[in-house]
């Protein structure tokens, strides 16, 4: 019985050594080629006010993958992971601001009707090394304007010269190592807005607003709303501009923009908290990747090992098998560290959106509705009120 | 992130070759295990937990007591002189060979020194927890196995895999370098719970195992009391526990 189990435990361990083996040799990322050196095209005057399109960047998406759970301290990089569906957005957020080309841009917890173009995007893959994501951009009449993988890779020359200490709890504050990757969203979303006439920017607006207003009373505004041949909402007629309803929809829009704007600075303050710690961590996260690879490189070209059997030889075997492992400890320490201390700015979040409770998801959900309620009511009320 | 896959490469056979030594480990251990009574710990009597020793302080090296690298390399090689001489004594001097002989006591020489290197600590601070023991030698990497299983794969890099284990009452790590070198730390503590031995054995190949002793005596470390966390912003943060620890003095500075 006992050898049998002792046979088992062999087998066991020739699997699970080979597979640790495997893992420690990572490919490089699938996907498209990496985006380059990217500089963003910053409008020098003020746009136009057709171009200043309001955007909403979604939270967005990940696909966690399932190798990682099998790696120590999987949970927490899961929970980094989560922390980055927040990030980016912010990141890419500030990129279009930068670029002075839009209107308003504001990071959201879901789809809203009142923007022009939303942004949604799945983290695909991202360590300090690389950054892979899915980004899909779709405007208020369902005109898609872009649906394509981002690739970036970071190079030495992205971090700082030295590796923060942790003993001496160092913290960056340097340029964003994937910069590149945003300015290309940014880029090509200009691209693709420089394609459209005048007037498909002013029916992107004019939809909008009717979106908006269909969204909080179907009833009242859906009629204007029609499909085209091509999918995308069109405008069958326009409402009399001094329609009375347009001004009640326009005064709840009034104070949904202050929710989102709200939230929106969350979002900004949850990213501030993090950078210096997610910095730090992305710059460990990079070593780690680079040593991997050159390990893997190593590995496959059979590398000559200096020296054989000398205690010089045997010393250098040592302490590089032991600098892999206390790096490996450290990146792992590093990594619980980064989750400990911005999981209070996270948690800031949740609870501080209009003082309700609930993810910040479901909060949206719950104010739109609370919205469409408060216009039902200001309509009804203005229907019944005498006149003067 | 990363995606699992076998090369096959000197190294990836390397692999191959601890599984199989770590076949024998467990093989011993069962074999050993089925010498003993199943033990289990009182403190949780009535549970599979199975019994480990108490290892969780800090240890300070006792140098009277401990091996010396030099007198051992010395004792092997006078016993290695005595064998040739018998050999040649009986006319088959062919059988080992000067060359060979040489070869043997420079791999002899380079095995000890790396045993000395890697057992240089004057001091270890374990923590022993119901799941996990863990060693920590300054300036080297923390040794850490489960208490719950009887064997795992602890670390794996291009450069080097280390597993764990228990063979009966030893907790075992077995370290094999990528380059065929094999280090095992065999540790135990005598029933007082007051001292500690680590049995380091360095072998490459399947050579004879260069075999190293260190003793180590329980010592009051005098930070003991303070528990410090590794944090991002501020460094290692301290604070004086509120009760008695299971561990010993943590090799930290205070909060500032």
């Amino acid at each position: 019985m006992r050898k049998a189990t002792s046979k088992l435990l062999t087998a066991s361990f020739l699997a699970s050594v080979l597979g640790a083996c495997g893992s420690s040799t990572p490919p490089p990322p699938p996907g498209p080629p990496p985006v380059g050196s990217v500089t963003l095209n910053v409008q020098q005057g003020m746009p136009t006010p057709l171009q200043m399109l309001d955007i909403g960047v979604q939270v967005f998406a990940t696909e966690a993958d399932p190798e990682e759970i099998t790696l120590p301290g999987a949970a927490i990089f899961a929970e980094i992971r989560n922390t980055e569906t927040h990030y980016l957005p912010v990141a890419l957020r500030h990129t279009l601001l930068s670029s002075n080309q839009w209107g308003i841009v504001r990071v959201l917890p879901a789809t809203d009707p009142s923007l022009d173009l939303l942004i949604t995007g799945t983290i695909l893959e991202s360590t300090g090394a690389d950054l892979l994501l899915q980004v899909r951009a779709v405007d208020s009449t369902g005109r898609l304007w872009l649906d394509k993988r981002y690739a970036d890779i970071a190079r030495t020359a992205d971090y700082p010269d030295s590796i923060p200490s942790l003993r001496g709890g160092g913290i960056t504050d340097g340029p964003d190592p994937f910069q590149d990757l945003h300015a290309a969203i940014a880029n090509d979303l200009l691209a693709f807005r420089n394609s459209l006439t005048t007037s498909d920017l002013a029916r992107i607006q004019e939809v909008t607003q009717l979106r908006y207003a269909a969204d909080l009373s179907p009833e009242a505004f859906a009629p204007y709303l029609e499909t085209d041949a091509a999918g995308q909402l069109t405008l069958s007629r326009l409402p009399a501009s001094n329609d009375p309803l347009l001004q009640h929809v326009a005064d709840i829009q009034a104070r949904h923009n202050v929710f989102i704007d709200t939230i929106d600075e969350y979002y900004e303050a949850l990213y501030q908290d993090v950078k210096p710690r997610y910095d730090v961590w992305r710059q460990y996260s990079f070593e780690q990747v680079l040593d991997q690879r050159d390990n893997a490189e190593r590995a496959r070209n059979g590398e000559a090992v200096l020296g054989t059997g000398s205690f010089e030889a045997l010393s250098q075997n040592y302490n590089r098998y032991k600098w892999s492992k206390i790096f490996e400890q450290e990146f792992v320490a590093l990594s619980s560290g980064f989750v400990s201390e911005t999981a209070p700015a996270v948690l800031e979040l949740s609870r501080n959106v209009s003082g309700l409770t609930g993810p910040v998801e479901d909060l949206y959900a719950q104010w739109r509705v609370y919205l469409r309620g408060l216009y039902d009511i200001e309509t009804q009320s203005a229907a019944t009120a005498p006149a003067p | 992130m990363t995606q699992s896959f076998l090369i096959l490469t000197p190294v990836t056979l390397r692999f191959a070759a601890l599984s199989a030594l770590l076949g024998l480990f467990a093989l011993s251990t069962a074999l050993h295990a089925a010498d003993e009574p199943v033990l289990r710990d009182p403190a949780v009597s009535g549970s599979d937990l199975p019994l480990r020793p108490l290892f969780a302080g800090s240890w300070q090296k006792d140098f009277a007591r401990s091996d010396k690298w030099e007198e051992e390399v010395q004792r092997i090689i006078d016993q290695l002189n005595r064998e040739m001489q018998r050999q040649q004594g009986r006319g088959d001097a062919g059988a080992v060979g000067m060359s060979g002989s040489r070869r043997s006591v420079g791999n002899l020489v380079a095995h000890a020194r790396l045993a000395e290197l890697i057992t240089r600590q004057t001091t270890m601070r374990i923590t022993q927890s119901g799941d996990e023991v863990r060693i920590e030698r300054q300036g080297d990497a923390a040794l850490v196995c489960s208490t719950l299983s009887d064997i795992e794969n602890t670390f794996s890099s291009a450069h080097g895999s280390e597993l764990c284990g228990w063979d009966r009452l030893q907790l075992v790590f077995q370290i094999l370098l990528a380059e065929g070198v094999l280090i095992e730390h065999r540790f135990s503590v005598d029933p007082s719970g007051e001292e500690l031995s680590m049995l380091t054995s360095v072998s490459s190949r399947g050579s004879t195992p260069f075999n190293l002793m260190t003793f180590y005596t329980r010592y009051e470390a005098p930070e003991d009391g303070i528990n410090c966390v590794q944090t991002l912003s501020r460094g290692l943060v301290c604070s004086a526990l509120d009760g008695a620890p299971q561990t010993g003095a943590p090799a930290a500075e205070p909060a500032p």
